[in-house]
């Protein structure tokens, strides 16, 4: 048996001379980590992405709005100049994309909507029988779902626009209006949870523990 | 159970780990055994081929919504690393499997640390079944290569507050960080599910590409995150996989004597109702540490509490447990990938073997 300078008792001293992995430990301490230098340079990257995207589209807006003209002015005879350019351009000046993806809360025809109605931690979602489904769904007794819009724009009550129903993958991460997105305490049989977003439905969810025993047999 | 007395014969109480008894085999009969072991595991496999073929998920009473992503999940081979199997051996006749904790097998650090310091402070010179501690990091080693990261994340439930659970999966995060992974540890109830991003997260807020539980899967199937650990595979891949829901599940036992009438290594057992047998033992599909169990056989009459069974019951012939001494011996046979890694035995003073049985240490010594 090799290996006698490092006594250990959890190796029988057998193991050969590899080199060890990390050992750490999470707990109620525990505060999320620094975006790593990937995660920043995916996010602004997404960003860069994004503000091209809007200005191909300005740009499309803005041959589409040309030919308009020309074709108004073949129809009316001409003499009509009306800077639609300018009130898109404005338009979207007025939601010009910041170096963060807002996702927005939309209901199934594409309108915003208040984010409680996709927030399951939310004192609404709770209480009016909200499910999630995980492809994405957030939906409500009598058959109103709704989803995420990622990135775009678009104020409640008007049609999200300029994004994509599809989650950034990758190590993106995207704000909401209404904070964290992530729940805890959906396993186990803790009743509350570290951190203030536990979810609306995780006490009680769970009753394995009458012989305080867990999963080993 | 660990860290808790266990019941001796005559009601008085008897340490968890016993060493004023142990049992001494000789090589071959170790050799023998270890055979047996590697030879049940091959057709354990066989059996998961052969249910997800068939689809016969409904004679293990998973729910129909599991069943696709059960499948997938063979067929992709999200990687394994241990289990239990636990025989019937009284060293006159082939050992018989009772059962097969394939899912959250626990007793491995009695069973791969204890007994061996044991061995080597009082029996420096002879043996013991025993390369669990070495095949479990060479496991990881390999399994290294199948994950999508070298990250790894090692769950124990809070709800368990024997520590038990606990203590084993930070003894398997200490075997994979040998082995150069990478490991956080954290209680499976800190999980986190990013509804945005639909993943797993841990405390760090940081996606979590493999988690190693010790909770069962028909546990996680039917709780809140169950929905999304099965539709998020295999970007969240789990260890022990989805696919031993049918291994750990004693509907295998009928399946398999189905598949293997007859064989030396099995007994006979049926779904649902005993068949032809007119002694048996009828066992909760997803019964745990000996709950609700009901032997039939005259002069042995007996039933076990507990809060399982809702599922179903599989019936095995009846064949006690030999006698050592007052103490009735379960062999615990190790499992490491493919190959039989070492044993640990417990004893009960009845028949079936449940949470007040104790372990008890064994060596080799040469034939």
């Amino acid at each position: 048996m090799a290996d006698e300078e490092q006594p250990d008792a959890a190796d029988h001293g057998k193991s050969g001379q590899r080199k060890p992995g990390r050992m750490r430990f999470q707990d109620a301490s525990t505060t999320p980590r620094e975006p790593t230098l990937a995660e920043r340079r995916a996010r602004q990257r997404a960003a860069e992405e994004e503000r091209e995207r809007l200005e191909q589209e300005e740009a499309d807006a803005a041959a589409l709005a040309r030919k308009k003209k020309i074709r108004k002015r073949v129809m009316i005879g001409g003499g009509v100049t009306v800077g639609l350019v300018g009130i898109i351009a404005a338009g979207y000046a007025l939601s010009s994309p910041s170096q963060e993806v807002t996702a927005r809360c939309t209901d199934d025809s594409g309108v915003v909507v208040n984010d409680d109605y996709c927030n399951t931690n939310s004192s609404y979602f709770a209480g009016n029988g909200g499910y999630y489904n995980p492809g994405g769904f957030f939906i409500f007794p009598g058959g109103r779902q709704y989803h995420y819009y990622y990135g775009g724009s678009g104020g409640i009550g008007q049609r999200a626009v300029g994004g994509t129903t599809t989650a950034p993958s990758g190590n993106t991460t995207v704000k909401t209006s209404s904070g964290s997105t992530i729940s805890r305490g959906g396993f186990g049989v803790k009743s509350g949870s570290s951190g203030g977003s536990s979810s609306g439905g995780d006490s009680g969810s769970s009753s394995h523990g009458s012989s305080g025993k867990s999963g080993g047999s | 159970m660990f860290g808790s007395p266990s019941a001796g014969a005559n009601g008085a109480q008897r340490p968890y780990w016993d060493e004023s008894a142990h049992y001494v085999f000789e090589m071959d009969e170790i050799l023998s055994l270890e055979a047996d072991v590697e030879l049940l595991h091959s057709m354990c496999l066989a059996a998961v081929d052969n249910v997800v073929t068939t689809e016969r998920y409904r004679d293990f009473a998973l729910p129909e919504w599991i069943w696709p992503a059960v499948a997938e999940s063979w067929k992709r081979r999200d990687p394994h690393v241990y289990g239990r199997f636990d025989l019937r051996y009284d060293a006159t006749g082939p050992a018989k499997l009772l059962e097969y904790n394939a899912d959250t097998p626990t007793s491995l650090v009695e069973a791969s640390i204890i007994q061996w310091n044991w061995k080597t402070d009082l029996f420096p010179d002879d043996d013991q079944w025993n390369s669990i501690h070495e095949k479990l990091v060479e496991r990881w080693g390999a399994v290294k290569d199948l994950l999508p990261s070298n990250e790894l994340h090692f769950t124990w439930s809070e709800g368990d507050t024997s520590g038990e659970d606990h203590v084993t999966v930070s003894y398997l995060q200490e075997t994979a960080a040998a082995a150069g992974l990478d490991t956080i540890g954290l209680a499976i109830e800190d999980i986190g599910w990013d509804r945005l991003l639909k993943r797993f997260v841990d405390l760090e807020e940081a996606p979590m590409s493999t988690v190693v539980k010790l909770y069962p899967w028909e546990w996680v199937a039917e709780e809140e995150f169950g929905r999304f650990a099965v539709e998020s595979l295999p970007g969240t891949l789990w260890i022990e996989p989805l696919w031993k829901m049918l291994l750990s599940n004693k509907a295998l036992l009928a399946v398999l004597w189905e598949m293997y009438p007859g064989h030396p290594n099995l007994l006979p057992a049926y779904l649902n109702e005993p068949g032809m047998l007119t002694e048996y033992v009828r066992k909760p599909l997803l019964g745990r540490e000996g709950a609700n169990v009901q032997i039939v056989a005259p002069g042995y009459e007996t039933q076990t509490g507990g809060v399982y069974g809702r599922e179903g019951y599989v019936y095995q012939l009846f064949d006690p447990l030999p006698e050592f001494g007052g103490y009735r011996p379960v062999l615990g046979a190790w499992i490491v990938d493919e190959s039989a890694a070492g044993m640990g035995i417990r004893e009960s003073v009845g028949l079936v073997t449940d949470d007040g049985a104790a372990f008890v240490p064994h060596r080799i010594v040469e034939s």
